[in-house]
C-alpha cells in the first residue's frame, strides 16, 4: 500500500484555519487596554514529526496564540499550542520585546499547559486572571482575540449549550462550552473568554458556527492541582456505557423497579473498577448523584447534562463510590481512581515528542498512534489499513500494561541486506525473536536477545497471518551505513545498534 | 453488475491471416456462435427479501456439442429469462442454465428446442496459445447487430483474479488488441480451434483483454460431468513474496539458492491444505514440479504461480507437496476436499441472500455482497468493524470457527423493535445466550433461554436487544405482512417458518457444501 504523506490532519484539528477578518462588525477594541494587562501574545515554533518517515521532521512552522496570565507569574495556553514546540516566545501587547518561555507543566488529557517566562520580570504590572464561576446557558461573555494583532479585540459571545467533547490531544472527554459568535474563523488559539473580570473559559476549537471552549471549572481543577503537588490531574472510570432506553432490557436485567441508570457495556482492562463492575450492570449513581436513563444528572447551573461531567471533577487518587444494580440487587462499589495519562493508551492520540522508531536492516519499526494513521491524509479514517483503524477505534485504551503499544513495520527501506522483503509495510509486529513486543524498548531487548537455535539471525513475526521476516545481524552495520547514505537518515538515533543491549550473536 | 469489467470484442477484418498465412473460413464456425439475451434481476442485499430492478443485457456464446452452449457466468448470472440467437437465424429461442460457475466465470446453457441447433458444428478446443501468436475473437459487440470478428495477439499468460467473483484467481491469457465495448462469452480462436473465452478487460489499461484459457474450461467441463458443479479447489495459501531471495532467510531454513521454494505466511483454517501445510513451511515442489524463489513453476513453457497447479485440479483429487519444515524435508499428500464455509470474500450471485427476519429485525451474513451496499468503494466506506471482521475473521477469536458472521442488516420499524435503532450494522453475538456461528442457528436459539424474553446480544460495546417473547411471537407475522415480506427467512433455497429449527435440506451436508451463499452453484 502506498503511503500518502500529508500533513497530519490531527494536527490540523488543533489549529483551526486562519481566515477571515480579525475584526468582526460587532467586535470592539478594549477602550482602556485593561484586558491587555491580562493576556500576552505567544509565538510557537512547531517541528512536527513526519509520521511516515519518523527520522524526519516537517518544516518548522510558526504559530501564534494568546496566553492568559494567571497567578504565580504563569501563562495559561492550550496543550495543543506547545506540542512539538522547539521554541516558545511571548510578547506583551504594545511592546516589541520577545521573551523566551519555558513549559512549566502540560496535561494533554485536558489540553491545558502553563508556561513561565525565562525573565519573570516581563510580567511586571500585569493583572492575572482568576477562573470564574460556571456560566449559565444564554449568558453573554467577552472573547478576547488578537493573537496576531497589535491590539486585543473584544468579541461578545453567548453560551448556547454545554456538552461533552473529546479533547484534540487525548481521548479524554469532558464538558465544554459551546459559544455562539459572529466571528466564524480565525479563532481557536487559546483565546480567553472573560466575564466580570474573571476567566470563564479558554477557546480550544471551532466547529460549524460554534466556538468550543474549556470551562473555568476544568481550568481551576488543573491550576489548583498544580498548586498542591504532586499533580493528581484527571481520572477515568474506564467503563463503557450505553443509554438504557428499552423497558424490556430493564426487565430482563431485573431492574424494572429502577427507572434510572445506564448500562455498563464494557469494563476496560485498565479500569479501576475491573473485577468489581460487570458488563450489564446498571450504573445508578456516582457519589450520590443519580444518573438518569439517558445518562444525565442534574447539574445545579446547567440542568440535565451528561454524567460524564461528574468524572472530570475527580483527581487521580480520589475514591469514588458508585451504586450499580445487578440482577435486582443494589451494590455499592468503591474504587480509587488513577490519573489518566494519555501516554498510557495503547494507540495514543498524540505523543508530542519525537516519534519513537527503530530501523533494523532497513525495516522501519515504529509504534501505532493516531498521528501515523493520519498520515493517510484527509480521509485517513477510511483509507488507513482496516485492522489499524479497528485498533484505534475499539482498542485504543491500555490492554494489559499501561504504556504498551502496538508495534508496526511501517515500511522497508530497500537494501541488499533485506533483499526480497522490499515490498512489505503496514504490518503489525506480533513478536521479535519469538518475544512479544509492545514498545521500542521491548524491540531492542528482543533484538539483543536473539534466537537461541538460530544464532546471528533475527526474526520478526507479524499479526493477521502476515508471516515473518528473517534478517541477519551480520553485515547490518554496513547496511545501516548504506541506508543512512541512500535515504538521508542520520546514523545516530534511528538505527538499531548491538551496543544498545547485549549482543545477539 | 460487474463494474470492473468491460465486455469486449476485437473488431477486425473478417479475412484473417493466421500464422499459417491461411485465411480463416468463418463459415465453418459462424453457425456455432450465438448471441445471448438475458433479463436478470439482482436481489437487494440490504433488504434481502426484495429483488432489485430487472435489467436486460446481451452476451455471446458458442456451441460445444450435446445441446450445450458455453458462455460466461456473468452473462447469465441471476438470469430470469434467457434466449439465444444463432448466427444466421432469424429468431432466438429460449435457453436455460445447465451449470454456472461463478468462481471461473463460465456457464453452460441448453436451448429448449434442440432442433434449433441442428447443423451447428461443435467447436473444438485447442491448447494454451503461445505468446505473440494471433487469435481471433468472435462475438456480438455493441454498436451493431451483426457478428464481429477481431484479431489480437497473445501478450501474457498469468494467474490472476477473475473480476466476476472478484476473489478467485485462475490462469488467464491476456491479449493485446483494440477493445470495443461489446460482449463476453464469445470464442477466441486460433486455427479454428477454441483457445479461450473472451471475458474481461482491464479498466485502467488500453489494449488489454483477457480470455479464459482451455485449461480452465476443460476443468469446468470435467467438473460438471457428474451433474453438479463443485468448483475449483481452494488452496488457502498465503505466501511471503520474495522471502527466500533473502540469504539470511535461506540460512534460517537451511536452504541454498538452488533449492528454490516459496515460504508460507498463513494457511486458511478452512482450506484443504490446513493441517497439511503450516505457516513457515517452504514449498519446494508441487505435483513433482519444482517451485522457484519467485513462487512460480514452469507451466507449458511459461513461468506461472505454483497455485495454478492446485487450482486446475478437481475437488477430491490429491496433490503432493514437497516441503521443508524446520529444516527437515517432508512430503504432504493433500486431498483437495471442499472447504468449510468461510466468510464470503467473493461475489456470490444468489437468487436471494440468506436472511432471517424476526420481530422486525432482519439478519444476514456478512459478505462482500452485503458490504457492496456501501458502494463502489465499500472497502473504504463500509463501517470499520464490519470491514475488519470481514477480512480478519479468522484472526478474531470469536469468529474464527464461525461459519457466518451475522449482521443486523435492517429494521422494519415497529413498537416491538423501537429500541433497535442503534443495532443496525452490528454483529450478532448471542441469541438467548446461545453463541451464533451461522445464520441457520438463529431459529433454534430463539426457542431457548428466558421464557419471558428473547435476547439478542451483539459483538462489542452494545446494549442487548430484548423483546418480550409473547409479544414478539404474536406480532412477528403481522410485521412481515405490513412490510410485504412473504418469507420470514431464506437459507439458500429453503424457506422456513419462524421458530422451526429444522432448516437443513436432508441431502446437504453443511460441513462440505456452503450452500448458504449460492443457490445455483456452491463455490469456495
Amino acid at each position: 500500500m502506498s503511503i500518502v504523506r500529508v500533513f497530519p490532519s490531527v494536527i490540523r484539528l488543533l489549529i483551526p484555519a486562519l481566515a477571515g477578518a480579525l475584526i468582526a462588525a460587532s467586535a470592539r477594541a478594549a477602550p482602556d487596554g485593561s484586558m491587555e494587562k491580562s493576556v500576552v501574545k505567544i509565538t510557537t515554533y512547531i517541528h512536527l514529526p513526519d509520521f511516515d518517515s519518523p527520522w524526519k521532521k516537517d518544516k518548522v512552522q510558526t504559530r501564534h496564540h494568546l496566553g492568559t496570565v494567571v497567578d504565580g507569574g504563569r501563562i495559561l495556553v492550550s496543550a495543543g499550542a506547545v506540542g512539538y514546540a522547539t521554541l516558545l516566545e511571548m510578547t506583551r501587547f504594545g511592546r516589541s520585546e520577545k521573551v523566551p518561555l519555558r513549559i512549566s507543566f502540560v496535561d494533554y488529557a485536558v489540553n491545558l499547559a502553563v508556561l513561565v517566562p525565562e525573565n519573570p520580570g516581563v510580567l511586571k504590572g500585569m493583572q492575572p486572571l482568576r477562573p470564574g464561576n460556571d456560566l449559565r446557558i444564554g449568558d453573554q461573555a467577552v472573547l478576547l482575540m488578537g493573537h496576531r494583532a497589535r491590539r486585543t479585540v473584544q468579541m461578545p459571545v453567548r453560551l448556547r449549550e454545554v456538552g461533552i467533547r473529546q479533547t484534540s490531544t487525548s481521548y479524554y472527554s469532558y464538558t465544554h462550552y459551546f459559544f455562539e459568535s459572529r466571528q466564524k474563523s480565525g479563532l481557536g488559539w487559546s483565546e480567553p473568554v472573560i466575564k466580570n473580570g474573571r476567566l470563564v473559559a479558554m477557546v480550544s476549537g471551532l466547529g460549524g458556527d460554534l466556538v468550543f471552549a474549556i470551562p473555568a471549572r476544568v481550568i481551576r481543577h488543573f491550576l489548583e492541582d498544580l498548586g498542591q503537588p504532586p499533580y493528581r490531574g484527571f481520572a477515568r472510570l474506564g467503563l463503557g456505557f450505553r443509554r438504557l432506553a428499552s423497558p424490556w432490557v430493564r426487565r430482563w436485567l431485573k431492574a424494572e423497579d429502577a427507572t434510572d441508570g445506564i448500562m455498563v457495556t464494557r469494563v476496560g482492562e485498565s479500569s479501576p473498577f475491573l473485577g468489581k463492575v460487570q458488563k450489564n450492570d446498571i450504573l445508578l449513581s456516582v457519589d450520590g448523584k443519580t444518573i438518569s436513563d439517558s445518562g444525565s444528572y442534574r447539574h445545579p447551573v446547567w440542568g440535565d447534562i451528561s454524567f460524564v461531567d461528574l468524572i472530570s471533577a475527580y483527581h487521580g487518587g480520589d475514591t469514588v463510590k458508585i451504586v450499580v444494580l445487578r440482577q435486582g440487587q443494589k451494590l455499592t462499589l468503591e474504587s480509587t481512581l488513577r490519573r489518566y495519562h494519555p501516554g498510557d493508551d495503547l494507540v495514543p492520540a498524540m505523543r508530542f515528542s519525537p516519534e519513537p522508531h527503530l530501523i533494523f536492516g532497513g525495516l522501519v519499526l515504529q509504534e501505532l498512534n493516531m498521528g501515523y494513521l493520519a498520515s493517510w491524509g484527509k480521509n485517513w479514517k477510511y483509507n488507513a489499513p482496516d485492522e489499524m483503524l479497528y485498533l484505534w477505534r475499539f482498542q485504543k485504551f491500555p490492554d494489559k500494561k499501561p504504556g504498551d503499544r502496538v508495534m508496526i513495520l511501517s515500511r522497508v527501506l530497500a537494501d541488499a541486506h533485506n533483499k526480497g522483503y522490499e515490498g512489505n509495510g503496514n504490518l503489525i509486529v506480533e513478536k521479535v525473536n519469538n518475544h512479544p513486543v509492545h514498545s521500542i524498548q521491548d524491540l531492542r531487548a528482543a533484538l539483543a536477545a536473539g534466537v537461541p537455535d538460530r544464532p546471528g539471525l533475527a526474526r520478526f513475526t507479524f499479526a493477521y497471518g502476515g508471516g515473518d521476516i528473517i534478517l541477519a545481524y551480520k553485515g547490518m552495520a554496513d547496511a545501516h551505513q548504506r541506508i543512512s547514505r541512500n535515504y538521508d537518515i542520520p546514523l545516530s538515533g534511528s538505527f538499531y545498534s548491538p551496543d544498545s543491549g547485549a549482543a545477539g550473536h | 453488475m460487474i463494474r470492473l469489467l468491460f465486455f469486449f470484442v476485437l473488431a477486425v477484418l473478417p479475412n484473417l491471416h493466421a500464422k499459417t498465412g491461411m485465411a480463416i473460413d468463418l463459415r465453418a464456425v459462424r453457425g456455432s456462435v450465438m448471441k445471448i439475451y438475458v433479463v436478470a434481476q439482482e436481489p437487494s442485499f440490504s433488504e434481502p427479501w426484495s429483488r432489485g430492478r430487472a435489467r436486460s443485457s446481451t452476451g455471446s456464446g458458442f456451441y460445444i456439442g450435446d445441446n450445450r452452449i458455453l458462455t460466461n457466468a456473468h452473462v447469465v448470472a441471476q438470469g430470469k429469462f434467457i434466449t439465444v440467437l444463432r448466427d444466421g437465424e432469424d429468431h432466438p429461442v429460449t435457453a436455460r442454465v445447465l451449470h454456472i460457475a461463478h468462481d471461473c466465470d463460465l456457464a453452460l446453457l441448453a436451448v429448449q428446442d434442440e432442433d434449433y441447433l441442428k447443423g451447428a458444428v461443435p467447436l473444438k478446443f485447442g491448447g494454451l496459445p503461445r505468446l505473440r501468436s494471433p487469435v481471433s475473437t468472435i462475438g456480438y459487440p455493441k454498436g451493431g447487430e451483426q457478428i464481429s470478428v477481431t484479431k489480437g495477439v497473445v501478450s501474457r499468460i498469468s494467474f490472476r483474479r477473475y473480476a466476476h467473483s472478484a476473489w478467485h484467481r485462475h490462469l488467464l491469457v491476456q491479449v493485446d488488441s483494440a477493445i470495443n465495448s461489446g460482449n463476453s462469452g464469445g470464442p477466441v480462436l486460433q486455427d479454428l480451434r477454441v483457445v479461450g473465452v473472451a471475458f474481461q478487460s482491464h479498466s485502467n489499461a488500453e489494449n488489454t483483454g483477457y480470455i479464459i484459457p482451455t485449461a480452465v474450461i476443460r476443468r469446468f467441463l470435467i467438473d460438471v460431468e457428474d451433474g453438479t458443479y463443485d468448483g475449483h479447489p481452494e488452496h488457502g495459501l498465503r505466501i511471503i513474496n520474495g522471502a527466500l531471495e533473502n540469504e539470511a532467510t535461506r540460512q534460517w531454513h537451511g536452504l541454498s539458492i538452488d533449492d528454490g521454494g516459496v515460504k508460507i505466511a498463513s494457511v486458511d483454517p478452512g482450506a484443504p491444505t490446513a493441517g497439511h501445510i503450516q505457516p513457515g513451511d517452504i514449498i519446494l515442489q508441487v505435483a513433482g514440479q519444482p517451485v522457484g524463489l519467485d513462487g512460480k513453476i514452469t507451466f507449458q513453457g511459461e513461468r506461472i504461480d505454483f497455485r495454478t497447479l492446485i487450482d486446475l485440479r478437481q475437488r477430491g483429487e490429491k496433490i503432493r507437496f514437497r516441503l521443508s519444515r524446520d529444516r527437515q524435508g517432508m512430503t504432504a499428500e493433500v486431498p483437495l476436499t471442499a472447504t468449510r464455509g468461510q466468510v464470503a470474500w467473493a461475489n456470490s450471485y444468489p437468487e436471494f441472500p440468506p436472511y432471517f427476519a424476526f420481530g422486525g429485525v432482519v439478519f444476514t451474513p456478512l459478505s462482500r455482497d452485503y458490504l457492496k451496499g456501501w458502494g463502489n468503494k465499500w472497502y473504504r466506506k463500509a463501517p470499520v468493524h464490519l470491514r475488519y471482521v470481514h477480512w480478519q475473521k479468522e484472526w478474531e477469536s470469536r469468529f474464527r470457527e464461525a461459519r457466518d458472521v451475522v449482521v443486523l442488516a435492517t429494521r422494519l420499524p415497529d413498537p416491538l423493535n423501537a429500541f433497535a435503532k442503534h443495532h443496525q450494522e452490528r454483529i450478532l453475538d448471542k441469541v438467548n445466550g446461545v453463541a451464533i456461528n451461522s445464520i441457520r442457528e438463529i431459529p433454534d436459539a430463539l426457542n431457548k433461554g428466558d421464557p419471558d424474553f428473547i435476547v439478542f446480544e451483539f459483538f462489542g460495546d452494545v446494549v442487548p436487544l430484548v423483546m418480550p417473547r409473547a409479544v414478539a411471537l404474536a406480532r412477528n407475522e403481522a410485521i412481515l405482512e405490513r412490510y410485504g415480506i412473504s418469507r420470514g427467512s431464506w437459507f439458500a433455497g429453503q424457506t422456513l417458518a419462524s421458530g422451526n429449527g429444522d432448516d437443513q435440506p436432508a441431502d446437504v451436508d453443511p460441513t462440505t457444501r456452503p450452500v448458504l451463499n449460492n443457490t445455483l452453484a456452491p463455490q469456495e
